[in-house]
């Protein structure tokens, strides 16, 4: 049975007992309410009787008629209290007292009046009085008798009240005492049924319980009678399953977790775990490899302890966005080693969430990158400069052409583009050979780039050609000529002063030269996208040719005409 | 016949075997006033305390008490004169219980030829009595409520069996008697009977006399005594005609005789004023009129021995509340 059926039932038997019980109560307080309105009235029967044996003394003291009329009027009220005496006693006994109070009390009438009447007649007697007085004595002593009975008969009767009030209270005590007692019953029933059910349905879930709790997973509780504690030992069991299964898992994620530790330890990048305020939890050796922080140094610090101040902002912005938006980021940051040397890392950064999807980490997988961008920049010098003047080459100058003619666009300027050609670099080269030839073509880029500003471009073109972009120029052609032919001019001038040169010959010590070697340069100007990179770089070619035409060191302009 | 009776009475609640009883030789009345010791026997009350009743029976208590004072009884059923009489003699006796008390018992019945037809008319005329007995006393009584004197009749000196002859042979023109006597001379007389109660003036207690050393000596018997004589009040209150027939067959009076004169006793054991009052009086009148040469009131509280009763009913002991 269910044990809030159970709990019902008792509930139901305690008011049933009370309900039968209450009408013993309320008899039992009713029943000593009226042995005490029936002692009371037999306590009035005496004091009657005392009251009339005080007229009665008065009147044989001083035979006055005032005494016996009281003594009368007193019979009166006796008569009253017994015909309510008779209607109210209910007991056998107490109606046997009343009847034989009653019969002696009419004889106690006769003989007092017998009295009275001896009185007058003793007051009267001359011869014969001591015969009255005689009859005087008998008399009185006769009432004596009589009030004896009448007192005893009253005491009867008020002991029999009390004994009827001690009765009923002792009737209305066992009624309380039952009723104390039903409730008491039906307590300690409850408690020892609840005590039962304890000991035979919680103990052992409770002892059930504390095995799984101490580890025997595989214990189950046995449910027992279907009640509430089978329900309880049911799901006490069901939670040991569902903690088998759960643990079984935890166990297998726990070893994978012990595998990616290791991974993690071992891991050739850098691992760096910090809270959502950024402070370092967690770094794996390779972190301490990478930065020289020991792992001892850099917990509870805050990341930007490696920050070198070149990354840009805007970098950090978009990092922040992307993780405080619960977004993976993926990107590169120039940091500084602990030594203070700056590093390239590639890091990919990943926020945490807990299982309800509430970010509580930050997880970065940094790789040096470094050695890459090395290597990145190996390979963009060797695809866009050239190698022996480190100057860009021919491809990056169209990049720097592209940007240039937008720039002009944009700011409606005029751009001017000049190319180059020495005029006596061919006789070096065969003279001296190659190496001679090429450390004058490094010492002219040189001179060149002395000539321009750092928004300028000087590139080699091929051979003994440069080719020198100049950004920016005034908007008006006039001026932007005039700007144009001053820096032509001193870069044809900065080229024309002589080389030294140092010249090894095999078998001699090594020498250095003077030589003179001029440039010819064709300048044109150029604005607005107007025109193609190709017909830029075909018009200032033919100006050089110009100029080369017009006997070498000279200046020519591209016109519209040429 | 009262031995026969006796053997066929029913058998109390385990009774006390014979050989095992005490012998108690009791002296007791025909009267109607000693019921409960007739009750007590024939019911076996006295046998189940265990007490051997060894019976004597008298015509009247005085004699009874005689009998006791002989040393022939050991208990006395007998009326408040007779022990009045004694103790002013100097007896050592107790009276250990009250079991009768009646106001209509004693009367005077005279003979209306003998020119007596109210109370007044008893004077001159020859009225028998029995003296040292409460027809002594009531006779005084009676002359007294009517305004006479002793030396206003001829009293006549009569054993209770000498009355009905004395009276229906004109020897005496009344005599002052009690029952049985009283109603058989009354039906006797019939119509020319004149009878005078006088129920205000007199209160006749008929009583449970011992000798003062055998109650010392024999406490416990005493008390088994009266618990057999309270049995046999239960049972007359609750069977009073089967107690009317038991006082009849032990008695040998006509049932019709037991009847008629039944309503005018009270049989309870008990120990009340009545007899202390009655006995004082009946003490200043034999002082006064010198039929005893004690002039000193005697205690009667001496003579009246509560403990007895006490012990096993406490509640009817009625004095000195």
């Amino acid at each position: 049975m269910r044990i809030a059926t159970r709990l019902r039932l008792i509930s139901t038997a305690t008011i049933a007992a009370v309900v039968l019980l209450t009408p013993v109560l309320v008899a039992a307080v009713l029943d000593f309410k009226r042995a005490k309105a029936d002692y009371a009235l037999a306590e009035k029967i005496h004091d009657n009787f005392l009251e009339r044996a005080a007229f009665r003394d008065q009147y044989f003291l001083y035979r006055e008629d005032r005494m016996r009329q009281q003594w009368d009027k007193s019979k009166e009220a006796s008569d009253v209290l017994l015909r309510q005496a008779r209607q109210e006693l209910a007991g056998e006994q107490e109606q046997q007292i009343l009847e034989r109070l009653g019969r002696t009390i009419d004889e106690s009438v006769v003989v007092f009046h017998r009295i009275v009447d001896n009185t007058a007649a003793l007051q009267a007697a001359n011869g014969n009085r001591q015969v009255y007085a005689e009859l005087d004595k008998r008399l009185y002593s006769q009432m004596l008798l009589k009030a004896m009975t009448i007192r005893d008969a009253t005491t009867t009767l008020q002991s029999a009240g009390a004994q009827r009030v001690e009765d009923a209270y002792r009737h209305l005590l066992a009624a309380i005492g039952w009723f104390a007692g039903a409730l008491a019953l039906a307590t300690v029933l409850t408690a020892i049924k609840i005590g039962a059910l304890i000991r035979q349905r919680l103990v052992p879930l409770h002892l059930g319980a504390q095995k799984i709790a101490q580890g025997e997973l595989e214990y189950r509780i046995p449910p027992g009678p279907d009640d509430e504690f089978a329900d309880l030992a049911r799901s006490f069991n069901d939670t040991a399953d569902k903690l088998t299964a759960e643990i079984g898992a935890h166990r297998q994620a726990e070893e994978m977790l012990h595998k990616l530790s290791i991974a993690v330890e071992q891991s050739p990048a850098a691992v760096v775990i910090t809270d959502l305020d950024a402070h370092i939890e967690y770094v794996n050796p390779q972190f301490t490899e990478d930065t020289g922080y020991s792992a001892g140094e850099i917990l509870g610090k805050n990341p930007r302890i490696l920050q070198s101040g070149q990354t840009s902002r805007e970098v950090y912005t978009q990092l922040w966005e992307a993780l405080t938006n619960g977004r993976n980021w993926h990107g590169e940051l120039l940091n500084k080693r602990k030594s203070g040397e700056l590093f390239w890392e590639e890091a990919r950064i990943a926020p945490v969430k807990d299982s309800s999807g509430v970010v509580t980490h930050y997880v970065a997988v940094v790789a040096d990158a470094t050695l890459r961008k090395q290597m990145e920049e190996q390979v963009r010098q060797l695809a866009f400069y050239d190698t022996l003047t480190k100057l860009p080459n021919r491809r990056l100058l169209h990049d720097r052409l592209d940007i240039t003619l937008a720039a002009s666009k944009r700011r409606s300027c005029f751009g001017a583009l000049m190319f180059i050609d020495l005029d006596s670099f061919k006789p070096l080269n065969d003279t001296y050979g190659h190496a001679v030839g090429d450390l004058l073509l490094v010492e002219a880029a040189m001179r060149l780039k002395s000539c321009v500003r750092e928004m300028d471009t000087v590139a080699r073109f091929g051979g003994d050609e440069f080719v020198v972009l100049i950004n920016e120029l005034h908007g008006d052609r006039i001026e932007a000529s005039t700007q144009a032919s001053m820096v032509a001019e001193k870069v044809r001038a900065v080229l024309s002063e002589p080389y030294s040169l140092p010249v090894r010959t095999e078998g001699t010590a090594p020498t250095r030269i003077e030589y003179s070697c001029t440039a010819s340069i064709g300048v044109t100007l150029f604005i607005d996208h107007q025109t193609t990179q190709d017909d830029i770089l075909k018009w200032a070619d033919a100006a050089m040719y110009e100029a080369k035409e017009a006997g070498r060191n000279q200046i020519r302009f591209h016109t519209a005409e040429s | 016949m009262l031995m026969a009776c006796l053997g066929c009475s029913p058998a109390p609640d385990q009774p006390v075997p014979a050989a095992a009883r005490q012998k108690v030789a009791v002296a007791y009345t025909f009267q109607p006033q000693s019921t409960l010791a007739h009750v007590a026997v024939a019911k076996g009350y006295f046998a189940a305390e265990g007490l051997d009743i060894q019976p004597s029976l008298h015509t009247y208590g005085k004699a009874a008490l005689q009998a006791l004072l002989d040393k022939q009884a050991d208990f006395a059923t007998v009326a408040e004169t007779p022990v009045m009489f004694n103790v002013l003699k100097g007896e050592k006796i107790f009276v250990l219980a009250n079991i009768e008390a009646s106001s209509m018992n004693n009367a005077i019945v005279a003979r209306k030829d003998a020119g007596i037809a109210v109370a007044a008319d008893l004077k001159g005329k020859r009225i028998g009595f029995t003296p040292g007995t409460t027809s002594d006393f009531f006779l005084d009584s009676l002359l007294t409520a009517n305004g006479l004197t002793r030396q206003d009749i001829r009293a006549v000196a009569l054993k209770p069996e000498e009355m009905q002859g004395a009276i229906l042979a004109r020897q005496v023109d009344a005599v002052s008697t009690w029952n049985y006597p009283l109603t058989e001379i009354r039906r006797q007389l019939g119509s020319n009977a004149a009878v005078f109660f006088d129920r205000e003036i007199y209160t006749e207690t008929f009583n449970i006399a011992a000798r003062q050393e055998f109650v010392r000596d024999n406490p416990e018997t005493a008390k088994r005594f009266l618990r057999a004589l309270i049995q046999a009040e239960d049972f007359v209150a609750r069977n009073p005609d089967e107690a009317q027939r038991i006082v009849a067959t032990a008695t040998k009076v006509d049932l019709g005789l037991v009847r008629e004169v039944w309503n005018a006793f009270n049989y309870h054991v008990v120990l009340d004023h009545t007899l202390l009052i009655t006995l004082e009086d009946e003490t200043r009148w034999a002082m006064k009129n010198k039929l005893t040469e004690q002039t000193v009131m005697p205690n009667y509280l001496n003579y009246i021995y509560v403990d007895s009763l006490k012990a096993i009913k406490p509640e009817a002991i009625r004095m000195g509340r």
